[in-house]
């Protein structure tokens, strides 16, 4: 077949009353390689539709419970993973009747008795609308996803931070959890970009990044290129002394951690400044920004003390 | 009828045809046994539902001549002249006995 995709990509859901009417489709559609399932009117085919998502419904117009018209409505005003592509089989041919399915949601029709051929190619019509549904929708998750991301560390971006910490905070309060953040920076990172440029110093922002995010939990604490070499991780459901030991132990990982350039081995250090709320903590007190000072206070101590160092504090 | 061309037509293999028609003979049978008790119940909308199912498997098989007799029955059950599709009723079960004969044959 041309195009994208392949015709198992695109299972068919026949809604056909009459036997005869639904085997004949059956037959011609397994013939042609495509998967189908098959309903006896539109009620069936909704319940179907619940349980597993086809893309393509061909149905009948005229059938017990639900006819095809209402189908197409239903299926319009439902939420399914993707677009459905309908075509109604009909009998009637009158230019009105048409026209009332097409309003309906339909996206094509057939006169019955259909042609084999025809019917063919109303499908292969409908695989093209939803090879280009699909594209776009890839396309969209891309842009989307793009939007969130550090290009350089893979980490998030702060335009992300700003869109998801208030939310992150006014969940944790809501459910009395607490919550803890994170800031963190590379020591004497201009001085690595002064000796061995620009690239290197990219290279170690990346690998220290990987470092912070194999340090934390998967999808539960998330990893922030807040600026420059600073780093912010949220640690939702973590307390302060909880988020104080993660910080150590990632500060003595990164300590260890080997960053390969060009066949010899450079070595880093950083320094965490932590802070977080429990519900002890008052809500006039907590805010993002308000954390994100808090921490940034602590990191200038942990820097002013020596550097290679966690330094932090409960939110006060 | 020549079934084989029939089934070359909807692209079906013979025996692939002969099932279907087998399937059409069957459910046709109810139908038209619908028609019947519709007449006698005088009951306008279950007879045109009847004859709309014989006419739709009808016409994909390629029966056309039965198909051609309920697309008119169709239209006089609809518009509630149900004295006028009892002849035609009896002449599709002659036409259905036929294309069964034909089958077992």
């Amino acid at each position: 077949m041309t195009g994208k995709g392949l015709k198992s990509d695109f299972p068919i859901l026949i809604v056909e009353d009459s036997p005869v009417s639904r085997k004949i489709l059956e037959k011609n559609l397994l013939k042609a390689g495509y998967e189908v399932a098959s309903a006896e009117n539109g009620l069936e085919a909704l319940e179907r539709l619940q349980s597993r998502f086809f893309p393509i419904v061909l149905s009948d117009w005229i059938m017990p419970e639900m006819d095809g018209l209402n189908l197409c409505r239903a299926i319009r005003k439902g939420e399914f993973q993707g677009y459905i592509f309908i075509v109604l089989l009909t009998a009637k041919d009158s230019k009105s009747d048409i026209i009332a399915g097409l309003e309906a949601g339909a996206d094509d029709y057939l006169t019955k008795p259909f042609h084999s051929a025809e019917l063919m190619a109303r499908i292969q019509t409908g695989i093209r609308i939803l090879n280009l549904e699909k594209s776009l929708k890839k396309a969209n998750e891309e842009i989307q996803r793009l939007s969130k991301i550090d290009p350089l560390t893979g980490c998030f971006n702060r335009s992300y931070l700003n869109e998801r910490l208030p939310n992150e905070i006014l969940r944790a309060r809501r459910y009395r959890h607490p919550l803890s953040l994170i800031l963190s920076d590379i020591d004497h990172f201009k001085k690595i970009n002064d000796a061995h440029g620009h690239l290197i110093g990219d290279k170690v922002l990346k690998d220290y990044a990987n470092g912070l995010t194999a340090g934390v939990r998967i999808n539960i604490d998330w990893v922030v290129r807040y600026g420059g070499e600073e780093f912010i991780i949220i640690l939702p459901e973590t307390t302060f002394d909880d988020a104080v030991r993660v910080a150590e132990r990632i500060r003595m990982k990164i300590e260890k951690m080997k960053i390969k350039i060009n066949g010899d081995s450079l070595f880093i250090t950083s320094s965490f400044g932590v802070t977080g709320f429990d519900t002890a903590v008052s809500d006039e007190l907590i805010s993002p920004e308000m954390m994100i000072k808090r921490a940034d206070q602590y990191l200038y101590q942990a820097k002013q003390t020596g550097r290679n160092r966690v330094n932090g504090g409960l939110m006060e | 009828m020549d079934f084989q061309a029939l089934a070359d037509n909807l692209g079906f293999d013979l025996e692939e045809f002969k099932e279907l028609v087998e399937l059409f003979v069957d459910t046709g049978t109810a139908d038209l046994n619908s028609v019947f008790s519709a007449i006698e119940e005088k009951d306008a909308d279950k007879a045109t539902k009847a004859v709309h199912s014989l006419k739709g498997a009808s016409g994909n098989l390629g029966f056309m001549e039965v198909h051609q007799i309920a697309k008119k029955m169709e239209i006089d059950a609809r518009n509630n002249r149900l004295e006028e599709i009892s002849e035609p009723a009896k002449l599709i079960r002659e036409k259905l006995k036929a294309i069964s004969d034909q089958l077992n044959g």
